[in-house]
Formats: C-alpha cells, structure tokens, sequence
C-alpha cells in the first residue's frame, strides 16, 4: 500500500471513530434521559410513601423493599436529600426507613464492589444505618481496601457508629497511602477523641508518620481531659510545623494552665505558623500578667499573621489597656491598631 | 520565478516540511496521549466528588475558609450581577474581596449601590506591591463581602491588594465577569482537604455561558451557543480545560491555572511576592513560578485540575475583540516562558521543566509559525510544480480527521463526566462545531498566535479592550 492511501486510510478510519464514538454518546444520552426520568418516577413514587412514614411511629406505615438496585439508589438519593433538611426525630426516622428498606445490606454487598466510588458510597451509607453484626467486620475489613477514600470511609463509619475496635489498626490505614494527611481523617479522630476514654500512652508509645501524629494530637485535644497534657507536651516544640501546630491546638482545646512554660518556649519557633498557634494556645491557657511579655513579643513578630493573632489574643485575654498605654512602633502596627480599634493617639 | 525550481528551494521545501510533519505528527501523539491520560484523572476526580463529602464540607469546622479575589476594571455591566451570584455559593466561610481598580465607568457606584457599602478600618500590611487604596468598604448585611477601591494598576495589581488584605488561609482568584456554580467552591477545595500539605493550588473548568440561560447569577439551563464564533470557542475550551489539563494533572505538569478560578494557598503567594507586574499572562506566571520555587526549595507540591467545579464566563462575540484577546493570551505566554526560560529543558525543575514548558515552546510558539509558513509554502509549491495535489488532499484530511476525532472524544468525555447538556439539538451543534472548527478558524488563531508573538517580540503592552453585552442579555 502507498504512502498516499495510508494517510487516507487512516483519516477514514478516525473520520468513522468519531462516528461511532459520536453514536454511542448519543445512545448514552438517550439512555441517561430515559434513567434520569425513571429516577424522578421512583422518587415521586416514594416521596409519599417516605413522608407517611416520618409522621408516623413505629411500624403504622409499611415500607416496601425497593425492586430493583436502580431504585435502591433513587431511594437512597431522596432519603439523603431529605436528610439535608430534617434534623431530630425526622433524621433518626430517616435512620430507621434505611433499615426497613434493606439498605443496609444492599450497602454491606455494595463493600465488595470492583469500583472504588461504590464501595467509598457504600461505606458512607453505613454511617446513616443502624449497626447490624456483620457490619463492623465488613467495615473493618474494608480497611484493608485498596483505596484510600475507601478506608477513609470506613473508619469514619466505625468511628461516628462507636464502633472503633482497634485504635492502632485504623490508624495504621490511614497513615498507609496518605489517607490520614486528609483532613477528613482529622474530624474524624476528633469525633474519636470525644466519645471517652481511651488509653493514649498505649499509642504514643508506638511510632508514627507525622500526619499520624497529627490525628492522635487531634483526637487527645478532643478528649477534655488535661490527664493526657504530659503526651502533647512531648510534642510541643516538634521540630516538624505541623506536628507542632496540632500539638499546641491539642493544649489550647484542653485549657490546662500548667502547660504555659512549654507553650511560651514555642512562641520561639522558627515556624511562623507555630508561633501564631502559640498565641492561640497562651490565650486558652495563661492568664494575661503570665503571658503578656511572649504575646507583646509576638505583637511585634516578623510575621504579619502572628502579630494580628497576638494582637487578638491580647486584646481578647482583656489587654486592650495595655496595647492602648503602647504607641505603635511601625507601619504594621499601626495599621493593626486601627484595625482592632485601639486608640492610642490619646494615649499618646 | 526561476527561483521556485532550483535545487535549493526544493531541498528547503522539503526539509521544512519533514519538520512541520514531524512537529504536527508529535502534537498529534501528544494529543492522544492527553486524551488517554485524562481518563483516569476524570475517573479519580469522580471518585472524589462523593455528594456525603459534601456535607461534610458544609458542615466541618475542618473545612479551610476562603477569600474570593475579584478584581474588575470598567465591570459595570455585570459586577453587580457577579457579586450577587458570589454571595450565593455554597461554602461554610467565604469573604468575597471585589478590587475596583480604577475603573473609569461606574463599577465602584453601582457596588455601593447595590450592596449599600460603608467605609471599615482595615489593616493594609502592603506585603507586596500594589497601587495606593482609595477606600475600603463593608457592608453591613453581608459581613463577608468586601470592596477595595484603588488606583489602576492593572489585574495583576488589583490582585495583590486584595491578596493582601484576604484573612483566609485559601485564596480564589475569579474574574468579575465569571459566574461560579453555586457548589463551584467545595468540589474545588477537595484537593485541599485530602492532601493539605502538598497541594498548592486548584483550578477549575472553565465553560462558555454564551447561549445558557441565566438566572440569579447563576446558570440554570446548559445550552450550546447558537453563534459560530461563540460555539467554536465553546469546543475549544472544552479540549482545552478537560483533556489537556486533566491529562496534565495526571503527568504533574499543570503550569496554568485559568486567572478566571484557581485557588491558591494565601501564605504561599505572599510567600512569593503575590502576582508579578506588568505581564498580561499573570495567571500562567504565578503558577510556573511556584513549580519554580517549589523546586528550587526542594519541596513537593501538586497543582491540580479539577473538572467539575465549573466557572462561567462570557466569551468574545465578535473577531476584532476574539482577536485581541487571543493574541493578549499569546504574548502572555511568551512572556512567561522567557522570564523562566532557564526552566525549560532542564531537570531542576521536573516534569514541569522537561516536559510541561518545552510542550508550550514547540507547541504553541513554534507550532503556528510553522503552520502557518507551511501555508504560505504551499502556493509557491503549486507554482514551483512540486506539491503532489493528491498528497496534500490526503494529508489535509488526515490533520482534519484527527482535530476533529480528539476534540470529538474530548467532548464525550466531558458529557460522560458532567452530563451537562440536556437536549439533544446541543450535542448536534457541539459536534458540529468540533468538526467546523478545524476549517478556517485553527487557522486563524495561528495567524493570531503568530501576531501575539510579534507583539512580545516588539514588547507590546496593555490589555486592549474588552466589551462585555452583560448576563442578563444571555
């Protein structure tokens, strides 16, 4: 074959690709249309059936199982929706058509899916249903996943359910594959922290990547109890900023005042970022005359940030007539003074 | 003539045309390979928009505020509409800082009209350059909105002013003639909360709104638009923001986020001095130097492409002012490669610096020169006797062929992932307009690209002027 009819072979042959390409989108189009107003019919159908159920109390309505899994999720859609709007009693009965409907099963058979999206759905599902036997273990299992969206489902699951068995497993999945630098992963160990007690040294004794360290900081914090200071304390003055910073949100979260030493050694690190949680942290824990000389200090900061926040904290810890006895010194502070309103022409 | 048959004219035609072949041939691999690289960029960024992550990012404490940076020059038209579209969008903790930099018609009084502004103290560090500020304003029913009213300085400027007085961790350049979708912001931030470390900056898809229907600032019903000009730029941006920068995402290589909406981290343009002046690329710039000083620091940072968050704008209408805006883009592309041209080539900087820029340089600077010195040889070739008639048919059909099946498939590819248009008549003129495209208008933005590079050459400046009819005329 020439040189000639090969170029005109192959314009042929991707003039009639984008042909058949062009068809099946339009086929596809058709049929998302057709599905898209199968969807709506299911949804019109249910929206009745589903307010029915949320003004009455127990079993007096009957819920049907849904036909088909493409009316499965049509449901699963509108009880989200609805979900959105409704908060109290509404909300858990939404919870409990979930269970009526059998979406909890449908969810556990979705875990085994071969894509990633419905399995990470199907894992977020559970976190609306009741918790059943077989659902911790396929949500633990679900740990093992291969995606990391997926194992960051299922552990918020296992945490928002109370169901968090073993701490350490789950940490360890999400450290694997950056799972646990989302800040998802973050809420979620805060959530964890809050629902009581929990032997923190047991993890701390182990080793962990810095966004590991980052949620067991986060989650101490959450945990109200100024028991644990002395493991954050180890933290404080991390070389690595966001160790630091979590470390110093951890203290500010519990409010303990015999952590202020430690928190006015940080005002002097090298991160500006840490220094400005510095500031945070001296204004839950210190009293002003403790921490005025490291927060004036930070009033004067390289950092434009860290001086507005020290500023904050000064004027919110009650200092407002300290700053008011001080004219500002340059151009940013000045400009701060306006901002927070402090007169000092007249102190002047 | 006798020129047109000696030996050296045909040795120069053919050399010449080896190389066109062999660039246009490499273009065309490159093409493919895009559109093969943006497919599981658009699968993973589907996996991603999980509508419960929605909510979470509604209601999470977690979720990083962010200031929206609106800079307008003699935005009269559709300021106001913009803002008002801006004020709907769904986010937990938004400021909206709208820059009126010197504008010479009335944008600054129909702001304060509309959003009945008052004058507020606040702190103005000047860390970096901008022109002096006249005024800032607030407004007492929505606390998050903020004017700043400044000298010209141009967008870059009117930028850093609001940059500097943005209080959020995030920043999110978008221009004052663009509607955002309401949801826009948190499917775009998602890259921040899965990889906060690393990720440095988003970018959205930018979309044409010519021809939707528009209401309350916001765009309720996707239409192809009914003018060429308007539906050919509508295929363009569709190859442009979702195959060749989904496909960048995926190779690490995205050097341009749309100054129309990107998001960015505050502390690290501060960190790089904010927007540089007096270059009409500012967006592309910003983004190429932080790969630069993310390289030259050592430090791992990703610039992601996100398809769905959708920002609308409003495209030229007419060629004059097509014209001027392409080869504005152009010489702003210029200009950044040669201020960081000791990055291209050179594997200090990565992929971005080994594959990314040298791609701009031979695609889209040498690139048109080429084509368009390939057109003008073919005439002289006619008359000189050595153009094969039948070859250059079939050659014609062949570059065709291809620009039309890639942006063909680009388009599936967009309606599978956003399934966006409902009617059927609005597929047919998207196709239509990706096979009509490669007729006469390629051809044109080469002439246009050829122009914008003579202007760098001649160190052309300003922005030239755009006219802008207005959402409401939608």
């Amino acid at each position: 074959m020439s040189l000639l009819m090969l170029i005109w072979w192959v314009s042929l042959g991707l003039f009639a690709l984008s042909v058949v390409a062009w068809i099946w989108l339009y086929i596809m189009h058709l049929m998302t249309t057709r599905r898209m107003r199968r969807r709506e019919q299911f949804q019109e159908e249910w929206m009745g059936r589903l307010l029915d159920w949320l003004e009455s109390e127990g079993d007096q309505v009957e819920l049907p199982k849904p036909r088909s899994a493409e009316e499965m999720e049509a449901v699963l859609l509108q009880i989200r929706d609805m979900a959105e709007s409704l908060k109290g009693g509404y909300r858990t009965r939404l919870t409990e058509a979930l269970d009526k409907i059998g979406a909890r099963s449908f969810a556990i058979d979705q875990l085994d899916s071969a894509w990633a999206t419905q399995r990470a759905n199907a894992a977020a599902l559970l976190n609306w249903c009741s918790v059943s036997d077989g659902m911790v273990e396929a949500l633990e299992d679900a740990l093992h996943d291969s995606n990391p969206i997926v194992r960051l489902e299922a552990a918020i699951t296992l945490v928002r359910k109370k169901r968090l068995r073993k701490p350490a497993k789950v940490l360890k999945a999400l450290c694997k594959d950056h799972a646990a630098d989302s800040l998802v992963a973050r809420d979620v160990f805060k959530i964890w922290g809050q629902q009581g007690e929990v032997d923190w040294s047991a993890l701390f004794r182990l080793s962990w990547p810095p966004a590991g360290w980052v949620l067991l900081l986060e989650a101490v914090g959450a945990s109200g109890n100024p028991e644990w200071t002395g493991l954050i304390a180890m933290k404080v003055n991390d070389p690595v900023e966001e160790i630091a910073c979590a470390a110093l949100e951890a203290m500010a979260a519990l409010g303990y005042p015999d952590a202020t030493p430690l928190i006015m050694r940080a005002c002097g690190h090298e991160s500006a970022k840490v220094r400005q949680h510095a500031a945070l942290a001296l204004r839950s824990c210190a009293v002003l005359d403790e921490a005025r000389k490291s927060l004036l200090k930070l009033a004067v900061d390289s950092n434009f940030e860290v001086r507005k926040t020290a500023l904050g904290c000064i004027i919110q810890m009650g200092g407002g007539n300290l700053l008011e006895s001080r004219a500002p010194t340059d151009y940013w502070q000045e400009q701060l003074y306006r901002e927070f309103g402090i007169r000092w022409e007249v102190a002047s | 003539m006798d020129w047109l048959a000696s030996d050296s004219f045909v040795a120069f035609v053919w050399v010449f045309g080896i190389i066109i072949l062999s660039v246009q041939g490499l273009q065309n691999a490159i093409y493919f390979v895009q559109l093969v690289q943006a497919i599981p960029a658009f699968m993973r960024a589907r996996r991603r928009s999980a509508r419960l992550r929605e909510w979470w990012l509604l209601g999470s404490r977690r979720t990083p505020p962010i200031s929206l940076l609106v800079p307008g020059y003699n935005e009269e038209a559709t300021v106001v509409e913009s803002v008002r579209s801006m004020l709907t969008l769904k986010y937990p903790e938004l400021e909206i800082i709208v820059v009126n930099d010197g504008s010479k018609d009335a944008t600054m009084q129909r702001l304060k009209d509309a959003f009945h502004l008052k004058p507020v103290d606040r702190a103005i560090p000047k860390r970096v350059g901008y022109q002096e500020i006249r005024g800032v304003y607030g407004c007492d029913r929505h606390h998050g909105l903020l004017v700043i009213d400044k000298e010209n300085g141009g967008k870059a400027d009117a930028l850093n002013a609001a940059l500097d007085l943005a209080t959020s961790p995030l920043v999110c350049s978008v221009d004052a003639d663009s509607l955002l979708d309401s949801g826009a912001l948190l499917k775009a931030v998602r890259p921040f909360i899965d990889d906060p470390e690393h990720t440095a900056a988003v970018g959205g898809t930018i979309r044409v709104v010519n021809g939707c229907k528009v209401k309350s600032g916001q765009v309720t019903e996707v239409r192809a638009p009914r003018q060429f000009l308007e539906l050919v730029q509508a295929v363009e941006y569709t190859r442009a923001f979702l195959m060749a920068r989904m496909a960048w995402t995926r190779s690490k290589t995205v050097t341009i986020i749309s100054g129309a909406f990107g998001i960015f981290k505050r502390d690290s343009l501060l960190e790089l001095n904010g927007y540089t002046h007096g270059t009409v690329g500012e967006d592309m710039e910003l983004v190429v130097r932080l790969h630069r000083h993310a390289a030259e620091k050592k430090k791992d940072i990703r610039v992601w492409h996100v398809p769905d968050p959708v920002c609308w704008t409003e495209v030229p209408d007419n060629w004059r002012v097509l014209s001027r805006q392409r080869t504005r883009w152009q010489r702003g592309l210029c200009e950044t490669l040669w201020t960081h041209r000791g990055m291209i080539g050179n594997y200090r900087y990565g992929a971005v610096g080994m594959v990314g820029l040298p791609q701009f340089l031979l695609f889209d600077i040498i690139g048109p020169i080429l084509e368009l010195t390939g057109l003008l040889l073919v005439p002289l070739c006619w008359l000189a006797g050595i153009l094969s008639f039948e070859f250059f048919l079939a050659y014609c059909a062949l570059v065709f062929a291809f620009g039309a099946c890639i942006s063909l498939f680009t388009f599936i590819l967009s309606e599978i992932a956003l399934q966006r248009f409902r009617f059927n008549s609005d597929l047919w003129l998207m196709a239509l307009g990706a096979i009509v495209e490669n007729f006469g208008y390629r051809q044109i933005n080469s002439v246009w690209r050829a122009q914008g590079i003579w202007h760098f050459l001649r160190r052309k400046e300003g922005w030239g002027k755009m006219t802008r009819k207005g959402f409401k005329t939608q």
